[in-house]
């Protein structure tokens, strides 16, 4: 199965790099017990919609993790969402480009490759809005706790 | 095909303040808030920005010659604006010219790079709201409902101009997000001969896209008189301004590269400046209620968010780009300038919409324009960089964003580490604009409280037609731009009606 994991967010913006530091700490874990094959492609993106429908095209199981800002949950708190939390909120998500799930139904219907299977993570932060801002006290914190459970949960590293 | 939805039934409010929040990730990046009066008119409206703070600090005490890869990740939407314009600024600093070939790949990549932008912001953001109509429901009034109305070939030739023109970047630059191109003095590699004619294979269906685009935004849009008859409405998406771009010597546009030249409301040059002189013409003024600075011409004066010839705001986009210009450098986009000035009644075209009409023009120019430089066999000498020998301590550079002008100026030490760093961007330069044209619009539809939900995404039109950029917003999860609606009476009391999915 060929598989990407994408790490979303912008690498010096405070918390909202969360996501990509997770996954090069998993990068670093994979490539630690494996020999590159292929097999799984790890990514960096700070871009969503028709942009990230690029990045997928092709891979049949695809990993995002990123980060949210929900308010609803205690900064660090890592979420699971699946595909479905997309679909419910079809529109035009930013200024610049179409929301996720638009981008997967148009490059299905485009006969685009969509991988058949989508693990998607959050980790809750408070609004990122500086650029110089450390990574927070409780994303330091929860870190290794993440980075293990995804890469036990998505890849199966133990 | 069905009709477009243009209108939809209107329903009574009697609520004070409207505010249309397109919150993302980063908590309401971009509000509208639009203030009612006694009898349910609009009185005045705000178009608020959160800005992102910190990143001149950011940048202080790191290499000069870092710049150009630092600032792409300012923002993931136009990373070859500020890769270019920032070697320029360095360009400048360290006292040295790029070589012909380097210029020609730089502005090949960033030819690449604005047909990348165009074209998805024309067929992902704006073409829904013409053929679906604005008052479409919200779940067809997207890019799926678009390919759904005008056919599925072309939705592939959309996704499949996009991805070639990010490899062609990739190709040239290294990298079509991050690239690592520019260097003071040129770029980081020359292309070979099967560079080039990989690029002039797979680029090749770029200029008949663009046209195709032309005649379907004049068969659905130009074609329809109700949508004429709004974008030729001077109570709706129209102000008197100054406009702004880039313009090669013989005043002709150009995005990478020239003269930033000012025409005044009645089409006259009113200034042009190179970038070394960007500060005798244009400061920037703040606004207790906005995070983002207004620039404005600094011999017109702030005169406040007002149009007309004492207003000191200048649009910079692509409407203004087709003003200053005096035609297209290219033949087949200078055919369609012609067309749009004789239909518009000539510059300055003042009409907010016709943006989209302007933005399809250019992106025909850059195919052609693309297509130029790559069969001049001086795209492919290897003498692609001068080595730098000396610091001036200083530097700016201007290139055309997608969305308009953008500026960065860099101060060093002796060591050529950055002391200071000023960027103004293209959304800041409109971001006066915006807020007048939200105005306005809002102003001409909402009548004694009448309000609808077609009414409230004409409204939001506005903004897309300057395809504002507000970093690292793209990427949010759970993807969802849900709308606000915040009303507040006369006593100051708000009331909060969430809308969702629009």
């Amino acid at each position: 199965m060929k598989i990407i994991l994408v790490g979303m967010g912008n690498p010096i913006l405070g918390d909202d790099r969360i996501g990509v530091l997770i996954m090069r700490e998993i990068e670093a874990l994979y490539n630690a017990s494996h020999k590159p094959n292929g097999d799984v492609i790890f990514e960096e993106a700070n871009l969503g919609g028709l942009a990230l429908l690029d990045i997928i095209d092709g891979f049949e199981k695809a990993i995002l993790v990123d980060s949210i800002s929900s308010g609803s949950y205690p900064v660090g708190t890592l979420l699971r969402l699946t595909k479905e939390d997309f679909t419910e909120t079809r529109h035009i998500s930013s200024m610049h480009d179409i929301n996720f799930a638009t981008a997967l139904e148009m490059g299905d219907k485009m006969g685009h490759k969509i991988p058949v299977e989508f693990d998607i993570y959050a980790v809750e932060i408070k609004p990122a809005l500086d650029f110089m801002a450390p990574l927070s006290p409780e994303l330091e914190e929860i870190m290794p706790k993440v980075v293990k459970e995804i890469a036990k949960r998505s890849l199966g590293l133990v | 095909m069905a009709e477009p939805i243009i209108f939809d039934e209107k329903y009574k409010t009697d609520k004070k303040q409207l505010t249309i929040a397109p919150g993302t990730r980063l908590d309401g990046h971009v509000k509208i808030e639009i203030f009612l009066d006694d009898n349910g008119n609009v009185d005045e409206t705000y178009f608020q920005v959160v800005e992102l703070r910190g990143f001149e600090e950011f940048c202080k005490g790191r290499p000069a010659e870092e710049m150009p890869r630092i600032t792409t990740a300012l923002c993931g939407i136009c990373p070859w604006a500020h890769h270019l314009a920032s070697t320029k600024a360095l360009d400048m600093m360290f006292g040295v010219e790029p070589t012909k070939t380097a210029s020609m790949l730089r502005e090949a990549a960033y030819c690449a790079h604005q047909i990348h932008s165009h074209v998805s912001h024309f067929y992902a953001l704006a073409a829904p709201d013409f053929v679906l109509g604005p008052a479409a429901p919200v779940d067809v009034r997207n890019v799926v409902g678009l390919i759904g109305a005008v056919g599925e070939e072309l939705g592939k030739t959309v996704l499949h101009t996009r991805v070639v023109a990010q490899q062609i970047q990739e190709r040239i630059g290294g990298r079509a997000t991050h690239p690592v191109h520019g260097l003071p003095g040129g770029v980081s590699k020359p292309i070979t001969k099967e560079d080039r004619e990989w690029i002039l294979k797979v680029s090749e269906p770029f200029i008949g896209f663009a046209q195709l685009s032309l005649k379907i935004l004049n068969d659905m849009v130009l074609s329809n008189k109700t949508y004429l008859d709004i974008i030729l409405n001077k109570d709706l998406y129209y102000h008197d301004s100054y406009h702004m771009g880039l313009v090669d010597e013989n005043n002709k546009m150009n995005f990478y590269d020239g003269k930033v030249r000012v025409i005044d409301q009645k089409g006259k040059e009113f200034a042009k400046f190179g970038a070394a002189e960007y500060l005798d013409h244009i400061a920037e003024q703040p606004l207790p209620w906005s995070y983002l600075k207004f620039p404005y011409l600094k011999q017109v004066g702030w005169k406040g968010l007002v149009d007309g010839p004492e207003s000191g705001l200048s649009r910079s986009a692509p409407l203004s780009r087709i003003n200053v210009t005096d035609g297209m450098p290219t033949p087949l986009a200078n055919a369609e300038w012609d067309k749009y000035m004789s239909t518009l009644g000539g510059t300055p075209v003042q009409f907010t919409l016709a943006t989209h009409w302007a933005r399809l023009i250019e992106t025909l120019y850059a195919a052609e324009r693309l297509k130029e430089l790559m069969e001049d066999d001086a795209i492919l000498d290897t003498n692609v960089r001068n080595i730098p020998t000396s610091n001036n301590k200083e530097g700016m550079g201007i290139v055309e964003a997608p969305r308009g002008t953008l500026v960065h100026h860099y101060k060093s030490d002796d060591n050529g580490m950055i002391t200071d760093v000023n960027l103004i961007v293209a959304t800041a330069f409109n971001h006066g604009a915006i807020c007048i044209d939200t105005d306005r619009v809002a102003k001409g539809l909402i009548k004694d409280g009448m309000v609808s939900d077609g009414i409230f995404n004409m409204i939001e039109m506005v903004f897309r037609c300057y395809d504002p950029c507000f970093s690292c917003a793209t990427h949010s999860l759970p993807g969802q731009m849900p709308m606000e609606l915040e009303l507040i009476h006369t006593d100051g009391k708000r009331e909060k009606v969430t809308r969702k999915d629009v």
